[in-house]
């Protein structure tokens, strides 16, 4: 009985699984990583210009998580790991978990609202296409798709700030989230959500006009990835066998409909969880480029004092979100297509 | 063939080949020198500067051509060796991975390596081993290297497990070749397509990651002309009001990267026709 019920959700179940263990391998991977580097980071980060005693070295490196030999130090790494603590940050002093934590939220609600939007805009274009097969429309259209991954969003984002900043001035100088002596609410850490929640309405209302030329930068530059796939995906599962069968058993239109979308879009649902995990920590740029904090420039100024323990947490948890992400990929995608599931061996 | 239609496939070549000129003959033509103060600073466009000049009077123009032999050379070597180690890589995880013993062994362990390397964006990376080994040229072209191989040897590497049980291969196993042999003169051109196809889309990805770090203030140092840092110096600018000197060196980095993806796509043209005859 329970091994049967086992059985039933040994796809979800396994899955679920392997995350954590996923997470830990990469997480020692890039222990080994940052102990490759040469130099002593230990003497690094300190001030040595007055000369250093030995206690002082070993408090340093007690303080570091670099002492003792290497198996001591992943041993205390891993343990670490599972009670969330990274280290403290050399710039800040505070704790790497808290100094990321505080600025993941506003990051993942700018990738949210980007991919969102190019997720939308592809279906509407796609929609479009269907109707428009010839003239200049269509063509300008394809050109479009063609660009997938062939334009760099930052350099993008300054075309677009030349335009409309400096010449048009319809959008607000890139220098931050808010207009200058604006206080955004915190409630979640999520800046539109707490401003929605406070009703903070005039902050909302500049964030947004804020928010407008990188949100429609990531929309336009990502647009064509998504597109490009989806189309791919559609047009494979219009002509599969399944498609036919409905066709010939008579279901109605809106069921055939149901049957291609939910069948293409498989192929799209791991190519938007898999660029949400590349654009969290990608986005950097266009933070750094509009001046919106997150995560850009803990990463900067972790970089620029070679704060190695920073870096490493930084690494680390960027990475947990990325399997994080594929991972509700894989359980949506194992929920839309039985087939996809382990153990499973049919006709895909 | 009509000699028009000949000629007509080599016209997306154009760009990426007037590019590349650029980059070789660029130092030698360009009015002023790159790193040297070339006039007033922050002049606009025209009279004599034909891009203008920085805010600390450094011809635009000459810096964005200069520009062109860093970015491009580095793409250039990243894709190189992206692809000469991730191709025999690739066939080597690829032929090995379903065997027993410390081969099977290590191509398992290379698949997940491949597939786990997904989990951290190409940039990322990049910002980390810059600030843990530091922004030069070797070490960004390394990191760079290693950081896209991945894609390369995923793309081998699938091919590979296509052809792996064809019968070509058992008939040159039972004629007696080595393995190291079949590898190179079976395997390897029946499944390094894919990967020569992907060749111009490592280029353009390496083009943008370097130009990021740059723009992020982690790559090559100012003053160096590099695209990434021209345009990091010159937000400020734009903010000013003085549009043209983060403008020029975006539209390079856009015009190159098209070019580099126009190119791919008609090498992926080119090599499917020539497959079909």
């Amino acid at each position: 009985m329970i091994l049967d019920a086992l059985g039933r959700h040994r796809w979800w179940i396994t899955r679920t699984l392997a995350l954590p263990v996923h997470i830990a391998g990469f997480a020692t991977v890039t222990f080994f990583l940052v102990r490759l580097v040469p130099g002593d980071p230990v003497l690094s980060a300190l001030d040595s210009s007055q000369g250093i005693t030995p206690e002082q070295y070993h408090r340093a490196a007690v303080a570091m998580g670099l002492d003792g030999s290497i198996w001591r130090q992943l041993g205390r790494f891993w343990a670490g790991l599972v009670h969330l603590d990274l280290g403290t940050s050399s710039v800040t002093g505070r704790p790497i978990w808290v100094e990321i934590w505080s600025r993941l939220p506003e990051t993942v609600e700018l990738v949210f609202f980007g991919l969102g939007g190019a997720v939308l805009f592809s279906m509407v274009l796609g929609a479009v296409l269907l109707q428009v097969r010839t003239g200049p429309a269509y063509w300008a259209l394809r050109g479009y798709a063609r660009m997938a991954g062939a334009v760099p969003d930052f350099a993008l984002a300054i075309l677009g700030l030349v335009l409309l900043y400096s010449a048009l001035r319809v959008v607000p100088a890139p220098i931050g989230r808010v207009d200058p002596g604006m206080e955004i609410p915190v409630v979640t850490g999520f800046p539109i959500l707490d401003c929605l929640l406070t009703g903070e309405w005039s902050v909302l209302a500049s964030m947004v006009g804020h928010l407008l030329l990188p949100v429609a930068v990531m929309i336009l530059v990502y647009t064509p990835i998504i597109w490009k796939q989806f189309a791919l995906g559609l047009d494979d599962s219009v002509a599969s066998p399944a498609t036919l069968f409905r066709i010939a058993s008579g279901a109605t239109r809106a069921a055939i409909y149901l049957s291609i979308v939910r069948r293409a879009g498989a192929s799209a649902v791991v190519m938007v969880g898999s660029m949400f995990g590349a654009l969290v920590g990608g986005v950097i740029v266009l933070q750094q480029l509009f001046s919106l904090g997150g995560l850009s420039q803990f990463a900067i100024d972790s970089v620029n004092t070679v704060d190695f323990l920073g870096l490493q947490g930084f690494l680390v948890v960027l990475a947990a979100v990325s399997m994080i992400a594929f991972f509700a990929v894989d359980i949506v995608n194992m929920l839309l297509d039985p087939r996809r599931r382990p153990g499973v061996n049919a006709e895909g | 063939m009509l000699v028009t239609t000949r000629i007509r496939r080599w016209v997306p070549f154009i760009p990426l080949a007037v590019l590349v000129l650029l980059a070789l003959i660029g130092p030698f033509v360009v009015p002023f020198q790159p790193e040297r103060v070339a006039g007033a600073a922050a002049r606009p466009p025209g009279d004599g500067f034909l891009f203008g000049t920085d805010s600390t009077g450094m011809d635009v123009f000459s810096r964005t051509i200069v520009a062109a032999r860093i970015n491009l050379l580095m793409a250039l070597l990243v894709t190189l060796a992206a692809t000469a180690f991730g191709v025999p890589l690739g066939m080597v995880i690829g032929m090995n991975e379903a065997r027993r013993g410390p081969l099977g062994w290590f191509g398992r362990a290379g698949t997940r390596v491949v597939d786990l390397s997904d989990a951290v964006p190409a940039l990322i990376v990049g910002v980390v081993v810059v600030g843990l080994f530091g922004a030069s040229m070797a070490s960004l072209t390394v990191a760079l290297a290693i950081l896209l191989m991945p894609n390369q040897i995923r793309l081998t590497r699938v091919e590979v497990l296509k052809v792996r049980h064809d019968a070509y291969l058992d008939a040159a196993r039972m004629a007696g070749l080595s393995n190291g042999r079949i590898m190179v003169r079976h395997v390897l051109p029946n499944s390094v397509r894919p990967a020569l196809e992907n060749a111009s889309f490592v280029f353009g990805l390496s083009i943008i990651v370097s130009a990021s770090l740059g723009f992020l203030g982690l790559g090559l140092r100012p003053p160096t002309p590099e695209w990434g840092v021209m345009i990091a110096s010159g937000v400020s600018d734009v903010m000013l009001g003085r549009w043209w000197t983060a403008l020029f060196p975006a539209l390079a980095l856009c015009v190159a990267v098209a070019s580099a993806s126009a190119a791919g796509a008609a090498i992926t043209r080119l090599s499917r026709s020539t497959a079909r005859r």
